[in-house]
């Protein structure tokens, strides 16, 4: 092997570093301003989390979790909220049999079928309106159009609650639908699929991720909802296993009723509740992620 | 439009200047060496030997070029054929003008005064039509003239009809034994000459291609 | 002859004038085909608009069975958009309109009663980026088979197998066949999507720069695949790679942008077919000499 010739020794040395001005300090300044605005968005969660925890956690039972309401006067040992947690569960898993399906089918449309057409376009925006209604006149909405006329019952409140959820499905299922790349839906076509079949066998299994973690995350939301269910779902203290008729209740109504009462037992009823709902809605979340996670099997 | 590849069409035209100079310099010396073996002059070898090694040196740098811009260029087409067509003809161009020097070559062996007349006469007519056939040539490969062929073919005929007479009047043993033994290798050297501008022909119609032709192919 | 208007998406364009096609493409049928030189495409003056745009004009080229065939023109010619007519992709593009004929095996493809589904079942494509499903190698290639109404697992297996070796591809994932297609490398994922394609049994099979995005091992690759796959199927290849046409094909067809100055108008048309031999050795326009010699882009 030949030996190259000596390297010679550098005339004048290269100097990589960055010199030392203002760029430099604005890049640090922005860098604490950005972990202190971090901090700060953490400080009101934190306080929440911790707060509930610490005053709920020392009512939370079995026997709280099960048993019926009690008048708020009696004191924290006594009763539970039982009828509440069921009434949450049932009205909440109600409202998104009938929100998720409607709205993936919506979002389907308005991506695969609809185009730029008027009717897509109708669709769309009134979504984006209906995101930004306040849930009370949802609640209104329904009271006047149902419970007026059928009663309280736990289905006016899924109702509420499906109206508060369709529009977040439709978007966000329409985001997950559009990131699927066209390469895909050309490919199935090549193969002699017709619309329905690449849509169902190609665009929805690669979307399906994003789609149920969106689903589920209006469902985390509808869990905390309480004013539309003021007007629609009345006011119970046990259990109604019947969602379709009779009054029923949940936990964001049980939480403001007894948070207004001066009575200590119905506080601390009223803290456990919370952090009833915040543990279901923590629930929630894992659980889309671990649904992401297993559909995400696929796509790397 | 924007033409592209200005590189390689510079090189092409080079490998073109080259082969045309090859051309004129047998064009050239041919009618000289006939003159010479008329005249019995024997000092133009030397110059044509010089020549010759000008025209080796020459063929050996197209050579070159040629196969380097078939490995870089990837050519096709028109300028495929180009290259092919190259390649195919500097040899001949090389080998004739070796008969060239060969001819010339004769001339040293004082043969001249013991040539009969009728000799003088039929290698006279051989050295034009060999020079002849030579220009049209170098015409066809500078015009890409794809008909030069059936021509050259034609004037072959012809010099293979002097050829015969020429061995003819050899075999007479009027002259000789040595001069008609030399002369009988020269009378080879043109029908030589006219078979390579004959090669010549045909490549060009390769090189000239069919574009143009009515009914293409 | 006549030309009947085919109306796809129901829009109207403006047809090209005369004076736009220029002079009358050179189309020479060498004397042997080949392969079995039966005519599978028939293609008399089609032309293509997207909306108001005419992106083709006037091409007519017969293609023949089990030979290679390929496309090449500079960007914007209308190679793509004469290779998806013919598996009628065109249609899945608003405002797309195809007039003239194009008859496959004598049925004219874009007959009234003509279901392009049933077109793509016998017309496959493989694309110039590979796009594997986000699903399974085996239910990747085993897709088309499916949407075909195969349901036995064995016949699956079967044909899963055969297309994987078909695609030169079974060896390097018979072990791996339920890992995500994803996961493959740029040339397997091609071969992927060749697999997938033959799965179905097509009749034809279209490729688009197959191996423009893939490194020259995996384009070598694919190459030798077109060669093996020439006698089951008939193969159109369009590409930008001339030495790939060379290599690969049988017949090659030139495409060239004409641009009309006077109405400031460009559109592809058909300049030269011919065997590949002749395009690349000897061709007649001068447009086609000055492509293949790389002298116009």
């Amino acid at each position: 092997m030949t030996v190259a010739a000596q390297p010679q020794a550098h005339p004048q040395k290269v100097s990589l570093r960055e010199p030392p001005s203002w760029r430099r300090t604005k890049n640090q300044l922005m860098t604490v301003l950005m972990v202190l605005a971090f901090v700060v968005t953490l400080v009101p969660l934190g306080f929440v989390l911790v707060t509930v925890i610490a005053k709920g956690a020392s009512i939370i039972s079995w026997s709280f979790l099960t048993s019926s309401i009690p008048p708020p006067v009696l004191p924290a040992n006594v009763g539970g909220m039982g009828p509440a947690i069921v009434g949450t569960l049932e009205i909440t898993a109600l409202a998104t049999v009938i929100a998720v399906p409607l709205g993936i089918l919506g979002a389907i449309y308005i991506n695969e079928y609809g185009g730029k057409g008027f009717l897509a376009q109708v669709v769309r925006f009134m979504s984006d309106v209906m995101t930004g209604v306040p849930s009370i006149i949802m609640g209104l909405f329904i009271f006047t159009l149902w419970t007026l006329r059928f009663q309280y019952s736990g289905l006016g409140g899924a109702l509420a609650l499906a109206c508060l959820m369709l529009p977040v499905v439709i978007r966000s299922s329409e985001e997950m639908l559009k990131l699927v790349p066209d390469s895909l839906r050309e490919g199935s076509y090549a193969l002699g699929a017709t619309k329905a079949r690449v849509t169902v066998t190609v665009v929805l299994p690669a979307a399906v991720g994003g789609i149920v973690s969106g689903a589920l995350l209006a469902v985390a939301r509808a869990t905390g909802e309480t004013a539309p269910l003021l007007f629609t779902i009345g006011i119970v203290t046990s259990v109604n296993a019947n969602v379709f008729s009779g009054s029923n209740t949940s936990l964001p109504s049980q939480i403001f009723l007894n948070a207004t009462q001066p009575y200590d037992g119905a506080q601390a009823r009223g803290w456990g509740a919370a952090l009833t709902l915040v543990v279901i809605a923590f629930i929630f979340m894992i659980a889309a992620r671990l649904v992401t996670a297993r559909f995400a099997r696929y796509q790397r | 439009m924007a033409e592209h590849r200005q590189e390689f069409e510079h090189q092409l035209e080079a490998i073109e200047g080259k082969v045309i100079e090859l051309f004129a310099m047998v064009g050239e010396d041919l009618p000289q060496a006939t003159r010479a073996l008329l005249t019995g002059d024997s000092g133009t070898l030397a110059v044509l030997v010089e020549r010759d090694r000008q025209i080796d040196a020459l063929y050996r740098q197209v050579e070159e070029l040629a196969n380097k811009e078939i490995l870089l260029q990837q050519p096709v087409a028109a300028d495929l054929r180009f290259l092919l067509s190259v390649l195919r003809v500097v040899p001949e161009l090389e080998r004739s003008h070796d008969l060239v020097v060969e001819i010339a070559a004769a001339a040293t062996h004082s043969l001249t005064g013991d040539l009969s007349a009728r000799t003088r006469g039929l290698v006279e007519q051989m050295g034009d039509l060999a020079a002849a056939m030579w220009r049209q040539a170098a015409d066809a490969w500078y015009q890409r003239d794809r008909d030069a062929a059936v021509t050259l073919t034609e004037r072959d005929e012809e010099m293979d009809a002097l050829h015969a007479s020429l061995i003819a009047e050899l075999a007479s043993g009027q002259m000789a034994v040595p001069v008609t033994m030399e002369m009988t290798q020269v009378a080879r050297f043109y029908e030589r000459l006219g078979a390579h501008a004959v090669n010549i022909s045909r490549r060009v119609v390769y090189l000239a291609g069919s574009a143009g032709l009515p009914g293409g192919i | 002859m006549e030309q009947s208007e085919q109306n796809v998406a129901g829009q109207t364009g403006k047809k090209a004038t005369a004076s736009m096609r220029g002079p009358e493409p050179l189309v020479r049928h060498p004397a042997e085909p080949a392969g079995t030189g039966n005519l599978i495409f028939d293609v008399r003056d089609m032309s293509v608009w997207y909306g108001g745009f005419q992106a083709v004009t006037d091409v007519t080229l017969p293609i023949y069975e089990n030979e290679i065939t390929a496309f090449i023109g500079s960007s914007g010619s209308g190679k793509s958009t004469v290779l998806r007519a013919f598996n009628r992709m065109n249609d899945l593009v608003p405002g797309a309109r195809v007039a003239g004929e194009m008859y496959y095996r004598g049925a004219n493809l874009y007959g009234a009663d003509v279901s392009p589904i049933a077109v793509r079942r016998r017309i496959g494509m493989v694309f110039q980026k590979p796009n594997p499903f986000p699903k399974s190698i085996y239910d990747n290639v085993a897709y088309g088979p499916r949407i075909n109404g195969e349901r036995n697992r064995h016949r699956l297996d079967e044909i899963v197998e055969r297309s994987l070796r078909g695609a030169a591809l079974w060896d390097e994932v018979k072990n791996r066949l339920k890992t995500s297609g994803l996961a493959l490398s740029g040339g397997q994922a091609q071969r992927l999507c060749i697999a997938r394609t033959i799965a179905v049994e097509p009749d034809v099979v279209l490729m688009d720069e197959p191996a423009s995005a893939l490194d020259p091992i995996s384009t070598g690759a694919i190459e030798d695949l077109m060669h093996e796959l020439k006698s089951r199927f008939t193969i159109v290849i369009v590409t930008h790679n001339m030495q790939q046409a060379t290599r690969v094909s049988d017949r090659t067809a030139f495409f060239y942008v004409l641009t009309d100055s006077a109405s400031d108008t460009r559109t592809g048309v058909l300049v030269e077919y011919a065997s590949t031999k002749q395009i690349f050795e000897d061709p007649q326009d001068s447009r086609t000499q000055a492509y293949v010699t790389g002298r116009m882009g």
